[in-house]
């Protein structure tokens, strides 16, 4: 956090004061000739001791005056007094929610000074360290005192003209006049455009805060692939990310595919230092599906060691606060199915997490780890405190919202007693899987309930049928594991049998666990009627089946909202059950894009 | 009737079931299942996630478009028509003639407001306070024109 913004403008001040001042003393002296070192001595010190007077001038006119200079009001002079006009010309704002959420800044009784106040309590407060905020304030204040120090030099050349010695310089030019009227016109309209971006800064940033406090799931359309957020209803929306798929072609401005990375930029928050985080994000396997461009788009070592202050906010990497992670995954790695790149990197960012604990210095923001899943070869000793067996429960993320989210942790499975059973416990048999309980809001006293597992093949998912009862694995939102595959609901290959395949009792006995309404969703490609696993068609008739009995949704990221034209699916958690909010009014704008026949034109 | 399938098709939230047409009223009947997610299962006024629907066309009646619920146990919410007994409930879409939806009806429009219907009447909010109470009686389809100093004329007679 910057300490004094007006102290950090004092030599922006300075330089413009004396570029504007040399430029005068150009065209009142003449540029045709050079003058000789002792002249340019002379006035180039003149300008440098003016030009610092004018600095300390600026800051003692006092902020009232400067103001009514700068807005030509007497009165309410500041922006703020106008909050609720500046609010229904910024595109970025929606005057109705503004309207909603500050009623007293668009009643007509309400004054300017009134205005400006809870502008200034109620809007400003809350994010003046937020950079779009305190960078349009930085440059308002600039221009402010400069455009004050351009008035004191115009008030000073116009007295200068009337009384003053003329031997000395010589009648002052028009053209010094034109100089210093150029430089107040172009201070004047760049303070007071920074001054109405100031307010209207502050006030969506906050409206986009102030938006009804909901725990929200959102599913990024990533072809084959999971990605997905969940924002908790805390007041400091904790948030958890589960897998990341961001691939090459998605940040690729001329391919057309999702730009997932700056769709999930776009939901979470910057810390005092402007650096995007996630509370937790939790790896269930280390698949390529599952962990893409994790390099690229995470910050991965010490936050002491962040390199990317000096970028566009856009191309920062974010920071995980708190690192979810199974050594079990890693551990059945093998020759055949080594680690790629990313997960290599998330390994060795888990072991740096690691040994910090070990050494007593683990725990801080960036350093956190939680740990699923014992290891066998004393891998895990010592580490009690933030390892979660199977079985076990936990709460919270990065030690916060510990009342907003719960989890069950179902796997992943240890060694196994057989040795065909330990050989089927590949990357994605070992996946996490975690029964998430999650709060609609602070007030509620019953959760909602999210399956997640990751890749989880069929062997898996009669194991959790045999040990778990179905109360445990009850859901209201089920991601469809491993991309909607008939793997996991079958050992019998959907390309071999077709048809004839058939699933497993228990493995879909183990998913079919839903509660009324419960929604399944598919992170895949569009589902085709074809030979394609995953997603596997005959799969999601299975899925289907199961949302039937319950009056539940079915979604396919891949074909969500539409097969042309994919965008994230975003769940809200209300007290009547989960509701699909990834259009913000109707919920159906998608049936608009196409051009209708006019009434009347009915072909009977 | 094929403009209304088309848009059908292209929305997310309708599934096409199928077409039928009742000869003796002239009717063509488009039935689909309604589901925009936009609900909770859990809403107070009782309606499930996907609702099957029957978009009636008459065009003798009236109003010629009507969407009936193919729901036995669709509760009796707010807002909607009058049938028989034994008819499918029926879902007041309009609040207006159809003289003044028809100039802006569209397949597209209609499909959005029975998604409107639905998930305000899910949500409680089908009915915003400010708006009348419904008529206890139905138009009759007469106006009866009145000469200006009919009361004075009535009251002095």
């Amino acid at each position: 956090m910057k300490t004094s913004l007006k102290k950090d403008n004092h030599l922006n001040i300075f330089y413009i004061l004396m570029f504007t001042l040399l430029v005068a003393g150009g065209f009142q002296l003449g540029f045709e000739k050079w003058p000789d070192w002792s002249e340019a001595a002379i006035t180039g010190t003149c300008s440098v001791l003016f030009s610092a007077v004018l600095v300390m001038i600026t800051h003692i006119l006092p902020h009232g005056v400067k103001h009514k200079l700068l807005f030509f009001r007497w009165k309410d002079e500041l922006p703020g007094c106008r909050c609720h006009k500046l609010a229904y010309r910024d595109l970025r704002i929606n005057s109705d929610s503004a309207r909603s959420v500050w009623p007293d800044l668009f009643n007509a009784m309400t004054s300017g000074h009134q205005r400006n106040a809870i502008w200034y309590q109620k809007i400003y407060q809350p994010y003046k360290e937020a950079p779009e905020v305190q960078q349009a304030h930085q440059q308002f204040l600039l221009y402010r005192d400069v455009f004050s120090g351009l008035v004191v030099i115009m008030v000073l050349a116009l007295l200068w003209r009337l009384w003053g010695d003329v031997t000395l310089v010589g009648a002052l030019k028009g053209s010094v006049f034109g100089v210093i009227g150029v430089g107040l016109v172009v201070s004047l309209f760049a303070a007071q455009s920074n001054g109405r971006r100031f307010v209207t800064n502050a006030m969506s940033l906050a409206l986009l805060n102030n938006e009804e406090v909901k725990t929200k799931i959102t599913f990024f359309p990533v072809d084959n692939g999971d990605m997905t957020l969940i924002q908790l209803a805390d007041p400091e929306r904790t948030s958890l990310l589960i897998d990341m798929k961001i691939r090459n072609a998605a940040d690729n401005d001329n391919e057309d595919v999702f730009d997932v990375a700056t769709a999930l930029r776009n939901k979470l928050k910057t810390d005092p230092l402007g650096r995007p985080y996630v509370d937790g994000f939790l790896l269930t396997h280390p698949d390529l599906d599952h962990c893409s461009g994790l390099r690229k788009h995470f910050w991965l070592g010490s936050v002491d060691d962040y390199e990317d202050d000096t970028l566009p906010l856009g191309e920062r990497r974010i920071i995980i606060r708190e690192l979810w992670f199974s050594p079990i995954v890693f551990r059945r790695k093998s020759d055949q199915e080594p680690l790629v790149e990313d997960a290599q990197a998330f390994n060795d960012e888990a072991i740096r997490r690691i040994n910090l604990f070990k050494n007593g210095a683990g725990g801080q923001i960036g350093d956190a780890i939680r740990i699923f899943g014992e290891g066998d070869n004393g891998e895990t000793d010592g580490l009690d405190a933030v390892l979660f067996p199977r079985g076990s429960q936990f709460s919270g993320v990065a030690h916060r919202a510990h009342q907003f989210i719960k989890g069950k942790v179902i796997g992943p499975f240890g060694t196994q007693d057989s040795d065909e059973d330990e050989e089927m416990l590949s990357k994605n048999n070992s996946s996490v899987i975690i029964n998430f309980e999650l709060l609609p809001n602070e007030l509620s006293q019953s959760g909602f309930h999210f399956l997640v597992g990751g890749d989880a093949e069929m062997m898996i998912w009669e194991k959790v049928y045999d040990e778990y009862a179905s109360s445990e694995l009850e859901y209201d939102l089920l991601l469809a594991p491993h991309h909607c595959s008939w793997r996991t609901l079958s050992d019998m290959s959907w390309s071999d049998y077709g048809e004839d395949a058939t699933p497993s009792s228990k493995a879909l006995g183990a998913l079919s666990n839903a509660k009324t309404g419960a929604t399944i969703v598919a992170s895949s490609k569009l589902i085709t009627d074809e030979d394609a696993d995953p997603p596997c068609i005959r799969a999601k008739r299975e899925y289907d089946n199961i949302i039937q009995r319950c009056d539940g949704l079915f979604y396919c990221t891949g074909e969500y909202p539409s097969t042309q034209s994919v965008s994230p699916l975003i769940l809200e958690v209300t007290s009547a059950g989960l509701v699909n909010a990834s259009f913000s009014a109707t919920g159906s704008e998608q049936l608009t894009t196409d051009k209708a026949p006019r009434a009347g034109t009915h072909d009977r | 009737m094929y403009a209304l399938v088309q848009a059908i098709g292209q929305s997310p939230f309708f599934s096409f079931i199928e077409r039928r047409r009742v000869s003796e009223q002239s009717c063509d009947i488009i039935v689909v299942n309604v589901s925009d997610g936009t609900y909770g299962p859990h809403n107070q006024a009782g309606l499930k996630r996907t609702e099957r629907l029957a978009l009636c066309y008459t065009e003798q009646n009236v109003f010629p478009w009507e969407v009936r619920a193919l729901r036995q146990d669709l509760p009796v919410t707010l807002h909607q028509n009058q049938t028989g007994e034994s008819e499918a409930k029926s879902l007041c879409l309009y609040d207006t003639s159809w003289k003044n939806v028809q100039r802006s009806w569209t397949p597209q429009s209609f499909l959005r407001r029975i998604l409107w219907w639905l998930r305000e009447t899910a949500n409680g909010t089908l009915h915003p306070n400010d708006q009348a109470l419904e008529r206890l009686f139905f138009h009759n389809g007469f106006q009866l024109v009145l000469p200006y100093d009919f009361l004075n004329e009535s009251l002095t007679s």
